[in-house]
């Protein structure tokens, strides 16, 4: 296993409270949101394996450290195709576009007569994954208009029309086009997030 | 190629600077030892970049100041040649050949009177390069006839159009051997494609229609003049942002590079601010100043 300090990039000598810092970032940066139905997701998972177990080992090794606390969960990552129908033709496409099998949900996509939102929907997960974004924003449109109040449809065009849902290192924050609002907002529903599974970013709320 | 892919300068550490400097005139250096004088005129900023991203963590340039015809008394801190500069050398050539057919093909006969001899100066050069990555000239060559058919053909898609341009990006990324650094490199550099591709598009827009030439965007949208709304603006800078952000996303995946800041840089800053040059029209006029 690798030194668990040079995961995180801090010294030996760091004190805790530079660890937790170090290691807030570091999971920030590799968080599933930021590789939702990207190809290279499950390497982000990797990542986030390695800092989490970096984290711990750190936290363990110095007696008093809550190890658990404000550790990150690492699920998810799987991206658009993960609920909806769970049986029929749908749930296999779905299921191809899970294990990143592009090539076969296209093709089970091409030969399907019926298209209805969801066909639209999982065209647009396909074209996504392939980095096809003008497309898959098209096809999530589609869908949106065809069956406008599905939550899962339009969750994945506000992501679009969002340009992703992105991190961004300290250094290169100023100079994005993220207001000061926006990024509370972005925080705020961060911290929600990260509440829902037994964590949290903002401790006072 | 194109030159849009470079750092936002004002944002750069002087150190910063000099190394990407370095490597740019490094890359120039490259070009005219391996393919003689006039070639040296191919160096751009999207070949800098790619040097630079092929570059791991144990790649240490060695460095030495020299004079040049661009700076013929002051002597500037060049990278000497490498095998990372060579590729992009190489690279360069067979896209630059590319480029002056392609130019063939579509320009007034004016252009074509000095176009065509500078295709026959470059013929040769090309075919050198090519000896050296038969793999990657035959995938060029192949995706270019696929984007010719593309064009030719009912689809409408800019994306469809977009891929194989990307595709070949991608494909640049097939001479590093570490398999994990070759996939995430290949990934980022497809989005890098997709980008440049759209952008130039964009670019271009007012004299492909003025033209009567194939312009992904006046098909998809069946434009009946050569000048975007803010609406149709908005659309594709939102998608060309959106792919500089999985292009980001993907680098920070990358575990060791010899010039990370460098690359950041372009990527969270440099990019997005040629993206909103193109779209406000201001690239013409900026892209000529930037170097040194």
């Amino acid at each position: 296993m690798k030194d668990p300090y040079s995961v995180l990039g801090v010294s030996p000598n760091a004190s805790d409270e530079e660890i937790k810092k170090a290691y807030r970032e570091l999971a920030r940066k590799y968080h599933p949101d930021s590789y939702q139905n990207n190809p290279l997701s499950e390497l982000a998972q990797e990542k986030m394996k390695e800092i989490n177990e970096a984290y711990d080992a750190i936290m363990k090794a110095r007696e008093g450290g809550s190890s658990s606390g404000s550790r990150y969960g690492s699920s998810g990552g799987g991206g658009h195709g993960s609920s909806g129908s769970q049986t029929g033709p749908f749930a296999e496409i779905r299921a191809a576009i899970n294990s990143g099998n592009i090539y076969l949900a296209e093709n089970m996509l091409k030969n399907m007569a019926n298209r209805n939102a969801e066909w639209h929907f999982l065209m647009g997960s396909v074209c996504y994954r392939r980095g096809w974004l003008d497309d898959a924003m098209r096809h999530y449109q589609t869908a949106v208009s065809m069956e406008p109040g599905n939550l899962e449809y339009r969750q994945a065009l506000q992501f679009m029309q969002r340009g992703g849902n992105f991190y961004r290192p300290a250094r290169y924050q100023g100079a994005s086009n993220m207001d000061a609002c926006n990024c509370c907002s972005t925080l705020i529903a961060a911290d929600c997030c990260c509440e829902c599974m037994g964590g949290d970013l903002i401790t006072c709320c | 190629m194109y030159g849009y892919i470079r750092p936002l300068k004002g944002e750069l550490k002087i150190k910063e600077y000099e190394q990407f400097s370095a490597v740019y005139c490094g890359l120039c250096h490259t070009l005219r030892k391996r393919y003689g004088f006039l070639c040296r005129f191919f160096v751009n900023y999207d070949f800098t970049f790619l040097a630079m991203l092929l570059a791991d963590e144990d790649y240490k340039p060695s460095l030495s100041y020299r004079r040049c015809s661009a700076s013929p008394f002051r002597k500037k801190c060049v990278c000497e040649t490498s095998r990372v500069s060579e590729i992009a050398a190489d690279y360069s050539i067979i896209l630059a050949y590319w480029k002056l057919m392609d130019s063939l093909e579509d320009e007034g006969i004016l252009k074509k009177a000095y176009i065509w001899p500078l295709s026959v100066m470059v013929r040769g050069k090309y075919k050198k390069a090519v000896s050296r990555h038969r793999e990657f000239a035959s995938q060029v060559q192949g995706k270019l006839k696929e984007l010719q058919e593309y064009e030719q053909s009912e689809e409408q898609s800019i994306d469809g159009a977009a891929d194989k341009f990307a595709l070949i990006l991608e494909a640049a990324a097939q001479v590093i051997t570490n398999e994990k650094r070759r996939l995430i490199i290949g990934k980022l550099l497809y989005h890098i494609g997709r980008i440049i591709y759209i952008l130039d598009a964009v670019d271009d827009i007012q004299e492909d229609f003025a033209a009567g030439r194939y312009n992904p965007i006046i098909k998809r949208y069946n434009l009946t003049s050569g000048v975007m709304d803010d609406e149709l603006k908005e659309h594709l800078k939102i998608t060309l942002h959106h792919s500089a952000n999985i292009a980001a996303a993907d680098f920070e995946l990358l575990d060791g590079t010899a010039y990370t800041d460098i690359i950041s840089n372009i990527l969270y800053l440099g990019i997005p601010n040629t993206i909103e040059l193109v779209f406000s029209g201001k690239w013409r006029t900026v892209k000529e100043r930037l170097p040194r």
